[in-house]
């Protein structure tokens, strides 16, 4: 796995978390890449797996404080969440709109080859700790006051 | 046959690799794809299958397991090495779990990722679900599936 290819398609991401907070959430997010003391993802956390398979093999991996997901699926929501459950299933479909739109970016740029999304698998806890081992990846961070949320995208795998 | 059977057979062909003798002890509905053990391999499935897998246990089992795969060598906390030896025994106890299920296309497997913690919550899908309980020496073993 080329680093290229990471750093290209993780273009793609970033294109896709621009567009997708400014037309699901109506907030323009800041890109924070490489200058993650800016962001804050401490205490309870809520990560969302999506993995890729196909042509290439990787996972997309959101992370954001309960807070941050709060938030973001309060404005999903048009109000406040009527089961805590909803929170996670809220976040697992905004990594899903987000994913979607990133790979078909990369699939219509290159159209031999073709990546497929897995659905999504949201995991919270305070002493949380995530790893897709063998994986080259890049980390992007976005964040508008205490909104804030990173992703960690990898390719290559097991 | 069916993913839980082909599961349980692929759990019964590959521990005794390993040295390990496991046992099938049941097979549950759930309402929903959730784990509270402290070490969870997530497999998601796409193409012929889409869903996820998951393998759950507690941190003696898995230590126990990144043990055997490794030789003996003694394993007292689930590092790098050990996360990579584990996400290896989900390739390959999903890999021949799902082969030939789907008639129509291969099945896609995502590349294993390995959450731990002691305060976890998952929920990896809120379509029903199913859990299949193993004995393996003397600690419990899992394996959940949702497929949609």
């Amino acid at each position: 796995m080329s680093e290229n290819i990471v750093e290209i398609y993780g273009e793609y991401f970033r294109r896709a978390v621009e567009e997708i907070s400014t037309e699901l959430l109506d907030i323009k997010l800041n890109d924070l890449s490489g200058k993650e003391d800016r962001i804050s993802i401490h205490g309870k956390k809520l990560d969302v797996i999506i993995g890729m398979t196909g042509d290439y093999k990787g996972r997309l991996l959101l992370e954001s404080t309960e807070e941050s997901a709060r938030t973001i699926t309060e404005i999903m929501n048009f109000g406040t969440l009527e089961r805590e459950s909803d929170l996670y299933l809220y976040m697992g479909e905004f990594a899903n709109i987000l994913s979607g739109r990133a790979i078909t970016f990369i699939n219509n740029s290159n159209q031999k080859k073709i990546i497929r999304l897995t659905p999504p698998a949201i995991f919270s806890g305070v002493d949380l700790e995530i790893t897709t081992p063998n994986i080259e990846f890049i980390n992007l961070c976005f964040g508008k006051d205490d909104l804030h949320i990173r992703l960690n995208i990898g390719f290559g795998g097991v | 046959m069916n993913i839980s059977e082909k599961i349980i057979e692929s759990c019964s062909t590959n521990f005794p690799m390993f040295g390990y003798e496991i046992e099938f002890l049941s097979e549950s509905c759930e309402v929903n794809l959730n784990s509270t053990a402290e070490v969870n391999v997530l497999i998601g499935l796409s193409n012929g299958i889409k869903g996820n897998i998951v393998i759950s246990f507690n941190q003696k089992t898995a230590c126990n397991i990144i043990s055997a795969m490794m030789g003996g060598t003694v394993v007292e906390e689930v590092d790098d090495m050990g996360k990579s030896a584990l996400g290896e025994m989900a390739n390959m106890i999903i890999g021949n779990a799902v082969a030939g299920l789907s008639e129509d296309s291969v099945i896609d497997l995502s590349p294993p990722t390995i959450a731990t913690g002691k305060n976890m919550y998952i929920m990896i899908s809120n379509i029903k679900a199913s859990k299949i309980e193993f004995q393996l020496e003397d600690s419990l073993f899992f394996v959940s599936y949702a497929l949609q």
